[in-house]
């Protein structure tokens, strides 16, 4: 699935060479499942500044994020947020 | 009369001779001994050696810490998962064939997330080590009898693909028997010790506990960059046996002990100076440098149990020689010092002279 985001949020995967797919499962992985869905509602102003650009993410992971988050489909903003979050933790 | 005195003097020359000759041929002897028998105890090694072994050791410290290898292995890993991305042709392969996703080593399918074995959320970046990972784990927690259960008999094959898949992950797989370091933290939470360690060297080198991921990784867990680096000292150290020919088990030895021991602390060198001051330990290293130390011992003690018979063997010859010089000699007059000996050449003339006059009075 083709989702826009930042591309500085994309140049620091490439960098960190790290996987958007894998660090968006393991931040799923990570998350306490009673109160993300909550958290993630209430994330309306998020907003990464700079170029965007396109990416891929793979149609199992996004299947997984709107089941795991309760949505009706996937949306670029909420895709950011969990390459943001991804981003910002270890991988293993 | 002096004729028979003559002949006891001279057989008894012609003995003295005769044992002095086996003296002779039994000293001989010794000078002939099977050193062959007993493997040369010195250090074998000529020049060539000691430059190959460190230059073997060196690359395999080059192969443990290269950040390129680091990318490709993980790279393997996040094919292995199942996450998309550009994949060489052999990245791809080595990621079916380790395939694994919803595996409960990672995650009981009835959890969202990961879990320790307490059943509580996992310390985020920790989540092998404190679920489903470790071989020497005896409980229900057994990464084996976790897959058994979810897949049958093939979970265990699923099992070994899946932790030999994480071993090329960034992070690796926590080594065996680290399941026993798990405690209750201040937090009433089960964590390990092993974090609590890698999170305290991190604080005490950089004052904070950003470098904990790095220093577990690189302390406390089986990666196959690791192995990858070991493997490939022995399979160079193996061509190089083959190209000098050489076949001494203890110069093999020897030169696998110096490759194997200058790859960990160089590997540790190098990952004291990225980690301020905190080494790399190499666990599979560390491993291969115990067993060829103590393959060094065993010849070692080999060969003083050989030096050890051969010593007993030459003094059961002495002994043998002692008791054969003895026995020559039984029939010999023994005195106690020189002038006895000398005492009795006068007595014999003595005794001589005594018969004669004897046989002249007997005549007369």
């Amino acid at each position: 699935m083709k989702v826009i985001v930042s591309k500085k949020l994309n140049d620091l995967y490439k960098k960190q060479h790290k996987n958007f797919d894998y660090a968006v499962a393991s931040a799923l992985d990570n998350f306490d499942p009673d109160s993300f869905v909550t958290c993630f509602k209430i994330v309306k102003g998020f907003e990464l500044d700079g170029e965007k650009c396109e990416i891929n993410i793979g149609d199992e992971l996004a299947e997984r994020i709107v089941s795991d988050l309760e949505m009706d489909s996937l949306d670029g903003k909420t895709a950011e947020i969990l390459l943001w979050i991804g981003a910002v933790l270890p991988e293993v | 009369m002096e004729n028979a005195y003559e002949l006891a003097l001279q057989d008894s020359v012609s003995k003295l001779d005769s044992l002095s000759l086996q003296c002779k041929g039994k000293m001989e002897s010794w000078g002939y001994i099977d050193t062959n028998a007993i493997e040369k105890s010195a250090s074998s090694l000529d020049a060539w050696d000691y430059c190959f072994s460190i230059a073997v050791g060196m690359a395999g410290a080059r192969i443990t810490t290269s950040e390129q290898l680091k990318v490709y292995l993980n790279d393997i890993h996040h094919a292995a998962s199942g996450a998309t991305g550009d994949y060489t042709k052999l990245q791809e392969f080595l990621g079916a064939l380790l395939h694994h996703q919803g595996d409960a080593i990672d995650k009981l399918a009835t959890e969202k997330h990961f879990i320790n074995r307490a059943y509580e959320a996992a310390d985020i970046g920790y989540h092998r080590l404190l679920w489903g990972h470790d071989i020497l784990d005896f409980s229900a927690n057994n990464p084996f009898k976790l897959m058994f259960d979810q897949q049958g008999v093939s979970g265990i094959l699923q099992a070994a693909r899946h932790l030999i898949a994480d071993t090329t992950s960034k992070q690796g797989l926590p080594f065996p028997g680290s399941s026993y370091l798990d405690h209750v933290n201040e937090n009433g939470k089960v964590s390990n010790y092993l974090i609590e360690l890698a999170k305290n060297l991190s604080k005490e080198s950089t004052g904070n506990m950003r470098n904990a991921q790095s220093i577990y990784s690189h302390m406390f867990t089986v990666r196959a960059q690791d192995i990858m680096g070991g493997g490939a000292i022995a399979g160079f150290a193996a061509m190089y046996f083959k190209i000098r020919g050489i076949q001494d088990s203890v110069r093999k030895v020897q030169f696998r002990l110096i490759a194997y021991s200058v790859a960990f602390f160089g590997e540790a060198l190098l990952g004291a100076a990225k980690q301020g001051g905190v080494p790399y330990i190499n666990i599979s290293l560390a491993a291969v440098v115990f067993k060829n130390l103590t393959q060094l011992y065993y010849f070692s003690i080999k060969e003083t149990r050989q030096l050890h018979d051969k010593t007993y063997e030459l003094i059961a010859q002495g002994d043998e020689l002692s008791a054969r010089v003895a026995a020559t000699g039984e029939d010999l007059i023994a005195y106690d010092n020189a002038d006895a000996y000398l005492m009795e050449l006068p007595q014999g003339q003595s005794n001589v002279d005594s018969l004669i006059e004897a046989f002249e009075g007997r005549h007369s």
